[in-house]
């Protein structure tokens, strides 16, 4: 086991790398280097103070010494300094990761909470009202443009019941408290939850649909246990580790689609860092994050992996 | 036999109900977009001096925006924008995708590897973060919104037909082609991509809509098509301004409602085709 995880580590190595090369020689292909950028912020400036600049934040070394550069600040976790708050990019990403975090895992655990059950329901009875109910809660989830849902909600249940807030994490001026974040909660999370919910359901109803044709489910039936203890016990059980997998598979998607819901929620996270970051080009952010976002979804990708090989014995470590 | 399959395919699909009407609405809104600006004279960009933020009245059935600019023409303008996105950002990733598929999948060896792991690299980075890295790189304008979400999208397809090709290449038609001397380009063209090509047709219509989705996305937050162009997410962009989210309804609930029913009958079709290539499928 702890050589497996050990091994799928290692392999995950060339390509963050890669991924770091990549992010580099994009923003390095921008128009304006970022002593252009300074220097168009802070108004005139000369020739020579311009140049110094350069030299100062290593711009006159070439791209691959600079490449490297940036990698060993990278690997020491500094990411340098945001052009935008003059901040270091690392702490201003560890102050975005808790409501990131809060909101993405919200969701996940909301998804999860309502697309099992309703994927079971439609795999017992196929063909029913309810699973009639379900595919189509889950086409009108995944055929929805985010952001569009988003502003009907905000429309109804913030301005017009005003029941639900819209911006933010807390009331302006208000004091971290658990019910108001609740409150700030639902609406981006019934957002991304929708969005989700599509690919959980159809993937519970196929696994569990598979599974109860298994010779252990007969088995279990025949011994007279109750059908529902069967469905749970037995056969969701077993149909719970490919959902594991399009949980993990959703990752990537998940990350895209917080980026749009934390902007039109002015969440604090890292989604709508990266808008503020790409609007003001400040590129050491925008480097920043995305080499952060790729590690995170790598690491989902093998913890995700080793999950599964634990929950499925069939599956051999090597 | 091409012929005899290609009939029983649409007799599959003419099954579908919901697909068809999914397909005739798609194509009604097709030649709208094309035809109705022709037709009624409509232009996107001309500014009516008379009236900004007109509500929904005989001149300008639906309204004008904030700088008079008149809305049933944006939203038609938009409409072409958006489709024309979805469908030559999916064609892009199909001309890269399916060439690095097909020959990762068949000669296996370094390509395989340096394919899959590129492939591994893409995938590891949001599609979402990536296109906005290179938006904010490159300028957005139409043709950079093309080919960054149809270069995004590459893994896909190549993932898909790598994955079919592998279970092909071993089968006794090619080996049987193989021990008679074919040349490896015949054998592919002739025996490996007809085989292995189906679940890209099954999937062509979901990354249409899903480009689409991507675009609007992109537009919506200000980083994909730029105004004066008219895009159906740069036209919603305008509510996340409180005032027009309540007051002027005209100006984004439209080009809303539009973008979803395209998507939901895109998605139809896809749903139809699949379950017309679909030799599982006997509902």
């Amino acid at each position: 086991m702890v050589k497996y995880v050990i091994k799928r580590l290692l392999l995950a190595i060339p390509i963050f790398i890669g991924i770091t090369i990549f992010v580099f020689v994009l923003s390095n292909m921008a128009p304006g280097s970022p002593a252009d950028i300074i220097a168009a912020s802070s108004g005139e400036m000369s020739e020579e103070a311009l140049e110094e600049l350069k030299v100062s934040m290593g711009l006159d070394k070439p791209v691959v010494v600079r490449y490297f550069l940036w990698l060993n600040d990278l690997c020491s976790g500094d990411l340098g300094t945001s052009t935008r708050t003059n901040q270091p990019v690392s702490q201003m990403i560890g102050q975005r990761i808790g409501p990131s975090l809060t909101l993405t895992l919200t969701s996940v655990v909301v998804a999860l909470l309502i697309s099992i059950p309703l994927g079971v329901i439609a795999a017992i009875k196929p063909y029913s009202f309810w699973d009639n109910l379900s595919s189509a809660i889950a086409f009108i989830g995944t055929s929805t443009p985010n952001f569009f849902i988003s502003l009907v909600l905000i429309y109804i249940f913030s301005v017009k019941l005003g029941i639900f807030p819209s911006q933010g994490m807390y009331n302006s001026g208000e004091m971290a408290n658990f019910p108001s974040l609740c409150r700030h909660l639902v609406l981006p999370v019934i957002v991304m939850a929708i969005q989700m919910m599509g690919n959980f359901i159809k993937q519970t109803r196929g696994s569990v649909l598979e599974v109860l044709n298994e010779e252990y489910i007969k088995t279990a039936r025949a011994k007279g246990i109750k059908e529902i203890r069967v469905t749970i016990k037995h056969a969701l059980r077993n149909a719970l580790i490919p959902i594991v997998t399009s949980v993990g598979l959703t990752v990537p998607f998940l990350i895209g689609g917080a980026v749009i819901t934390e902007q039109i929620f002015s969440w604090p996270g890292i989604g709508s860092l990266m808008i503020q970051s790409i609007s003001t080009r400040d590129y050491n952010a925008i480097m920043g994050i995305t080499v952060m976002i790729s590690l995170a979804v790598i690491l989902v990708n093998i913890f995700l992996d080793v999950l599964y090989s634990y929950l499925d014995p069939r599956i051999s470590y090597e | 036999m091409k012929q005899k399959r290609k009939t029983e395919f649409f007799k599959k699909f003419r099954k579908h109900k919901l697909a068809n009407v999914g397909l005739i609405i798609i194509i009604i809104e097709i030649l709208m977009v094309t035809f109705l600006p022709i037709i009624l004279g409509l232009d996107p960009y001309s500014i009516d001096s008379t009236g900004f933020n007109q509500a929904p009245c005989a001149k300008h059935i639906l309204g004008t925006d904030d700088i008079g600019r008149d809305l049933f023409a944006r939203v038609l303008y938009g409409g072409r924008v958006s489709l024309i996105v979805g469908i030559c950002s999916t064609i892009i990733s199909i001309i890269i995708g399916l060439p690095l598929g097909i020959l990762a999948g068949y000669y296996r060896g370094i390509i395989e590897n340096i394919v899959m792991r590129l492939a591994d690299i893409f995938m590891s980075i949001p599609a979402m973060v990536l296109i906005l890295v290179i938006v904010a790189v490159f300028e957005p304008s139409i043709i950079t919104i093309i080919v960054v979400i149809g270069i995004t999208g590459w893994t896909g397809v190549a993932k898909l037909i790598y994955g079919n090709v592998l279970s092909v290449r071993n089968k006794e038609y090619v080996e049987a082609a193989r021990a008679i001397g074919t040349k490896d380009r015949e054998i592919i063209m002739r025996y490996v991509l007809p085989n292995s090509i189906a679940p890209l047709w099954m999937s062509v219509a979901f990354r249409i809509s899903q480009a689409i989705m991507t675009e609007s996305g992109l537009s919506f937050l200000g980083a994909g098509i730029q105004s004066p162009q008219a895009s159906w997410g740069n036209i919603i962009y305008a509510a996340q301004n409180l005032v027009v989210l309540t007051k002027r309804w005209w100006v984004w609930v439209p080009a809303g409602v539009l973008l979803m029913i395209t998507i939901i009958c895109i998605n139809l079709v896809g749903e139809g085709i699949r379950d017309a290539l679909d030799p599982k499928m006997k509902r």
